[in-house]
């Protein structure tokens, strides 16, 4: 089986069920191409601003590309290649996709208000609470899987270490000098570019080789003080420089999988059951996660994207369009796995998935000219530099929700509570974060993978709601709904189970996954009493 | 010698007396005097027998006196800002905004603000123009918070102007994709009006907390509750650094009198006036008699002795 | 392949670059976010009394009225949603999860 068989597979399944599938759910939401979009109505040139569609897919997909969709089909390749492809595409198509665009759309018809605010809206009180606290838990299993995932790589490839370190001081730097001394955004990135390279041969030249644990503490302290940083001295600067990694890395990947198009090895399909509580269903699932469904997709389109939505018709190009394009990044991620078979694909893991992702990429860049050590550092610095942002953005985002849920509960008593404090709650989220760190990403993944997917189930949930109120068909977000459910649900007592034998070690991890749980249960309560409710009870916000 | 005096009190002490006794002794020993009328009942026009507005007029030799009316500040501020308005934008939007500029005339602490500007703006312009500056105030508890109002506007608009600053910062670096132009930054009409505004602030705070140009003259009569309130009213005064420098004790009983009634009374006072004396020693205490007519252009000459 | 529907196809991926690769938004975008909403700050500082905010220091802030009325009615909208920011908050960095 060759790679090229895959990709063309995915892009063709892909295609179709954007003809289709998309077309389908078009016309069963109602999506009114005379109706007017809150860019328009609410336009205000700040936020709300009405922009072209495929500017607007450009922004999005920039925005939920990342190194979750890589992580995760590298991590189940396990499985063997087939069921994650088949997960991959069917996920993409069926779940993901629909959980983005239903997401987007309820968003826009709300006037643009995140998600947090549709789902107060179609849930009530208690499933915005939900959708706040399993936020919350996710970004902390974010802070854990990554920093893990980070440690590992610069243990494994010293000179990833070295060069992402030194790309954050080229990031200041950078900022430095088109912010404050005002030297030309263009100059400055022509010499951004090439002090780039400079950043990765040095790291060749000097690996630094430092034990896990340290790097997880340094990386921890890291985010607490990148993510309280003002925005201008470290997040502008280096997202803007990250931009360049991202498609410089994919075009170049894809490029040279296209010209070098190896043939699979991995086998297609391992096994069911691969001890130790590794089962087929549900672990598939929630491990390649954000390649398939993931519930931050929801927050990035109802946050920005559906302020910016110029006519419904582009609901679908932009919520279910980019879901299908991150497929296509999942795919590219499974084959660097795939093709290496079994023996060097656990050789290469043990340096978590970035060395699995960095060799494949490295090697098929080499098509073309790029030495496999340059591309390999290369792909390692782009995915640790995404790791990074996600870090430092998971840790403000983490804080502000932690702030705001404890300012809730104390009325009239705001500023005197220290757990509202800015610097307090950072460092409670990074420690707790960090807490987990120690138990290797390989253990926090799945539990990541689960509170991100049933982040995306009340998101669903509410999109059903919402469609079932207004009299339209919700099957196609009710049934994934279900399915969801079904596999964190098993997945999460798979894992309690699994642990508890050590809870003298695993016991933080058991802990959350037993919130998760029980919050799951809520959750599902919740939905049923939303989904029975009489369609005519409309709260006030809702429009036709 | 302190330029610039504040009367205050509790109402119906006798401030508006007082007051202007005190400016025309102060005219008769040869310094020119303004008094500064804040009473919207005009009382100390009629005490002079003579109508005063807003522009200076001569009472007498040495003697100058103006009127601040804060109704009709207030009503000059809101339209200037509506004229404003009128220049910088559409008149849609003016519409709209008129009825915010409304509201706000109406709301509690407008006139008091507009006052204050007045009185603000009075002792800037006219400092150096008089020797004495009298100014009859408002009750009491109006009087503390006016003449706090320095310390808070001030922080207050120290915030703001920060916060301004910083904002048109990041917006300069986010359109400039370059350094922050300072100048430009500092050009932007609103940080111009508030700037203008602390500059003001910062000015009056400087005059007011120097002893040795503002004094603060507070008038009681000889009973029980003037005395506690005083007591309090100065404690506060301190707090904000404002020296009060006069105690003046208003409407005591002439000392022959006939009827038990009254003695009882004159006894009461002089208790009183002895607490007074104890209670007050670092002050300067002016006792003014109660006199047997209103006041008016004839009589004030008299009390003005006293002083 | 009809030469319209290939330059259609050109042209939306050229869009779909520009809006990927727009360096220009990029490095603006945040910073821009940061700025309204400190001047969004600063007008409610000022103008609290319009979200039904009793402020004592309405009078003060009449004058800059002129300067800030265009803003007011898009900024009373913006303060509606106020209530709960992460959510706005998450589309502005960059989550790549």
């Amino acid at each position: 089986m060759n790679s090229l068989v895959l990709i063309l597979v995915s892009v063709i399944c892909f295609i179709i069920a954007y003809a289709t599938y998309g077309s389908w759910l078009c016309k069963k939401w109602g999506i009114d191409i005379n109706r007017k979009t809150p860019a328009h109505t609410r336009e205000d040139g700040v936020d709300y601003v009405p922009t072209k569609a495929q500017i607007l897919l450009g922004h999005h997909f920039s925005s939920i590309a990342g190194a979750g969709p890589i992580v995760g089909p590298i991590a189940a390749a396990v499985f063997g290649w087939v069921p994650v492809m088949l997960w991959i595409i069917i996920g993409s198509i069926f779940f993901g996709g629909v959980h983005d665009m239903g997401a987007l759309f309820t968003s826009v018809r709300y006037d643009g208000k995140s998600i947090g605010e549709v789902i107060h809206a179609n849930m009530g009180e208690t499933g915005r609470k939900l959708f706040s606290w399993f936020a919350w838990l996710t970004l902390l299993l974010v802070i854990a899987a990554f920093t893990s995932i980070c440690a590992n790589t610069f243990t494994t490839v010293p000179s990833a270490a070295t060069s992402s370190m030194l790309f954050m001081i080229l990031a200041v730097a950078f900022g430095f000098l088109v912010y404050r001394k005002g030297v030309g955004l263009g100059l400055s990135s022509v010499i951004g570019v090439i002090l780039l390279f400079v950043c990765i041969w040095l790291g060749m030249e000097f690996p630094i080789q430092l034990s896990y644990n340290t790097w997880v503490v340094i990386l921890l302290a890291y985010i607490a003080v990148a993510s309280i940083a003002p925005v201008w001295i470290l997040l502008q600067p280096r997202d803007y420089l990250n931009s360049f990694l991202l498609y410089a890395m994919l075009l170049g990947g894809i490029i040279g999988v296209i010209i070098m198009h190896p043939t699979i090895k991995l086998d297609p399909v391992t096994s069911f059951n691969l001890g130790n509580g590794n089962l087929l269903f549900p672990m598939l699932f929630v491990t390649v996660a954000c390649g398939a469904i993931s519930g931050f997709h929801s927050l990035v389109g109802s946050g920005t994207s559906s302020k910016q939505i110029d006519n419904e018709k582009d609901i679908k190009l932009i919520g279910y369009g980019s879901m299908l394009i991150e497929g296509v990044l999942a795919v590219l991620a499974i084959i660097t796995a795939a093709y290496i078979g079994k023996d060097q694909l656990t050789e290469l893991l043990k340096g978590s998935a970035t060395n699995v992702f960095a060799s494949g990429i490295g090697d098929f860049m080499s098509t073309f000219g790029i030495p496999f050590e340059v591309g390999k550092s290369f792909t390692a610095l782009a995915i640790s530099a995404f790791a990074l942002t996600s870090l430092d953005t998971a840790t403000r985002i983490g804080r502000f929700i932690f702030q705001e849920m404890f300012d809730n509960t104390k009325e009239g008593e705001t500023s005197s509570n220290p757990l509202t404090n800015k610097y307090v709650a950072t460092v409670i989220t990074v420690v707790l974060g960090g807490f987990l760190t120690f138990k290797g990403w390989k253990t926090i993944w799945p539990i990541f993978g689960s509170a991100n997917q049933l982040l995306s189930a009340l998101a669903l949930l509410s999109t059903a709601v919402y469609l079932k109120k207004h009299g339209r068909e919700y099957k196609m977000a009710s049934i994934p709904t279900i399915f969801m459910f079904a596999v964190t649900l098993s997945a999460l007592v798979l894992l309690i189970k699994d642990n508890i034998i050590n809870l003298a070690k695993t016991w933080p991890l058991v802990a959350i996954a037993v919130i998760l749980f029980v919050l799951a249960i809520v959750l599902i309560k919740e939905g049923i009493r939303a989904l029975k409710e009489e369609p005519n009870k409309i709260s006030k916000d809702m429009k036709a | 010698m302190n330029r610039i005096i504040l009367f205050g009190g509790k109402g119906g002490v006798g401030k508006t007396t007082c007051s202007a006794s005190y400016a025309l002794s102060c005219a008769k020993a040869g310094k020119k005097t303004l008094i500064v009328s804040t009473d919207p009942a005009h009382s100390t026009a009629d005490i002079f027998g003579k109508s005063i507005g807003e522009e200076i007029i001569k009472l007498e030799e040495n003697l100058y006196a103006l009127e601040i009316n804060s109704e009709m500040e207030s009503k000059k501020y809101m339209n200037k800002v509506k004229g404003d308005l009128k220049n910088v934008l559409s008149p849609i939007i003016v519409k709209e905004i008129n009825k915010q500029i409304d509201a706000a005339a109406i709301s509690p602490g407008t006139e008091e603000a507009a006052l204050f500007d007045k009185m603000v703006e009075i002792i800037i312009e006219k400092y150096d123009a008089f020797e004495k500056i009298v100014f009859d105030t408002a009750p009491t508890g109006h009087t503390v918070r006016l003449l706090s109002l320095p310390h808070l506007l001030g922080a207050w608009l120290d915030t703001l102007i920060e916060k301004r600053v910083k904002a048109l910062g990041l917006m300069q670096m986010a359109n400039n994709a370059g350094k922050k132009n300072k100048e430009e930054i500092m050009n932007d009409p609103v940080i111009k009006i508030l700037s203008g505004r602390l500059d003001k602030i910062n000015k009056v705070k400087d005059i007011i907390m120097d002893k040795e140009k503002v004094s603060f003259a507070f008038v009681l009569n000889a009973e029980k509750l003037p005395i506690e309130e005083t007591k309090k009213a100065i404690k506060l005064l301190e707090e904000y650094k404002i020296n009060v420098g006069y105690i003046v004790v208003n409407r005591i009983l002439p000392d022959s009198i006939e009827s038990d009634f009254w003695n009882n009374k004159k006894q009461l006072e002089s208790k009183y006036l002895q607490e007074i004396f104890d209670t007050f020693k670092n002050k300067k205490i002016i006792l003014i008699p109660m006199l047997n007519s209103d006041m008016g252009p004839n009589n004030i000459s008299e009390i003005a002795k006293y002083w | 392949m009809d030469k319209e529907k290939f330059k259609e196809i050109l042209e939306n991926f050229k869009l779909f670059f520009q809006g990927a690769l727009d360096f220009n938004r990029k490095s603006r975008s945040i910073l821009e976010k940061e700025a309204h909403n400190e001047m969004d700050n600063f007008i409610l500082l000022c103008f609290a009394d319009m979200l039904g905010l009793p402020i004592p220091t309405t009078y003060y802030t009449l004058e800059i009225l002129p300067y800030i009325a265009e803003d007011l009615e898009d900024w009373q909208r913006r303060m509606m949603d106020r209530k709960s920011i992460w959510g706005e908050r998450w589309g502005d960095f960059d989550l790549d999860a």
